[in-house]
């Protein structure tokens, strides 16, 4: 990032191609929407680039990276009339189902965990699925998912347990349901 | 024993913040110790580190020398660029868009600018249908057979309004974004006129 900031165009490369996947990865949480979670990785990148003067050496960058893209990812959730993208993962995992082929139960018990932790990761508060995800996933230090968010330590503390408490209750039911 | 009588209930944070080594080395012995010896606190530790290998198991959407670098004008496109866009996958394995549009902050100011004169209308026509609701001697109905005046047809305007166009109007981020500050000056002058008529 100091390279970036000194001036040195091929260092922004090297922060996309270093960042881009787990910010899409988390985007995708976020949203709900592949297409919508790739063009915020973009915008992010452009205000990274934008906002370069004002990065300063001794907050991570990544924790500046998350901020920028949680604060686009919140305005886009707030945006009216956002379509629903729950319908077309719904109906992708239909037609998985509906092949079939060897290994195909496996592969449908698999998905339909991985659907699961998608689907109940949504369901959780905005803030709270942040929080959760920066935390365990990321591995930002509450500190960090702080300032990303705007709360204090604490605050993130209790958002990251009641998002982790949620969401072991909703699994376990979920994953009884995929086991009868 | 019921459970609100349990010793460890009311720090149930601090098994997430174990997990996560938010502890201070002496409250994490202290609840390292109970936990070893409550069967609930075991329990609950148990399901919330399951969530987070759950979590741990989605995997990274493939992006490499797929996902290019956006380009920053004044500035030249990079290789990935010129070669084009190739499919993107997500961790759904749902095919992306090639990144051949311009970034969303762009593609909102354009589609401002091009809309601007139909959102102006309809804020006028907003403000007109106020202040014709708000005239103290407003009658309730029109007068029958009249010649309808701009006023009495600020509803219609507010009807040939899209939903998209009333969304986007609401949008604060766009307000802000594109500086509505101008275009309430505008506005104030409609109804200055409006309120010399009267």
């Amino acid at each position: 990032m100091l390279a970036f900031r000194g001036g040195d165009a091929g260092a922004f490369d090297a922060l996309f191609h270093r960042w881009a996947a787990k910010l899409l990865r988390y985007l995708e949480r976020m949203l709900r929407d592949g297409a919508a979670a790739e063009e915020l990785v973009q915008e992010t990148f452009l205000r990274v680039h934008g906002a370069r003067d004002r990065y300063e050496p001794q907050a991570r960058f990544s924790t500046w990276l998350y901020r920028i893209a949680t604060n686009l990812a919140l305005n886009e959730l707030r945006r009216p009339r956002r379509r629903d993208p729950h319908a077309s993962v719904d109906a992708e995992g239909a037609l998985e189902l509906v092949a079939g082929g060897p290994g195909t139960d496996d592969r449908v018990h698999a998905r339909r965990m991985s659907e699961a932790v998608d689907r109940e990761l949504a369901a959780l508060p905005e803030r709270q699925r942040a929080a959760l995800w920066l935390t365990a996933v990321e591995g930002l230090p509450y500190a960090e998912v702080g300032r990303a968010l705007d709360v204090s330590p604490q605050a993130v503390k209790s958002l990251v347990h009641r998002a982790r408490t949620a969401l072991a209750g909703r699994l376990q039911e979920e994953d009884g349901e995929v086991r009868r | 024993m019921t459970e609100r009588s349990h010793p460890c209930v009311g720090w149930d944070e601090d098994l997430s913040a174990l997990i996560d080594g938010e502890l201070e080395p002496a409250r994490r012995a202290a609840v390292e110790a109970h936990a070893a010896s409550c069967a609930r606190c075991t329990a609950q530790l148990e399901a919330l580190r399951a969530v987070d290998a759950r979590l741990a198991g989605i995997p990274l959407p493939e992006v490499e020398g797929r996902l290019s670098p956006p380009r920053i004008s004044g500035e030249p496109p990079a290789a990935a660029s010129v070669e084009g866009p190739s499919p993107v996958r997500s961790t759904r394995g749902e095919a992306l868009r090639p990144r051949t549009a311009p970034p969303r902050s762009e593609r909102r100011r354009a589609a401002w600018k091009t809309g601007a004169p139909v959102r102006i209308a309809t804020a006028a026509g907003i403000v007109l249908a106020l202040f014709w609701l708000l005239q103290p001697g407003r009658p309730n109905t029109p007068p029958p057979g009249g010649d309808p005046s701009p006023i009495a047809e600020a509803p219609e305007t507010l009807d040939a309004a899209t939903d998209e166009e009333l969304a986007l109007a609401m949008d604060l981020e766009t307000v802000e974004d594109f500086e509505v500050i101008a275009n309430l000056e505008l506005l104030e002058r409609l109804v200055a006129l409006e309120g010399g008529r009267g």
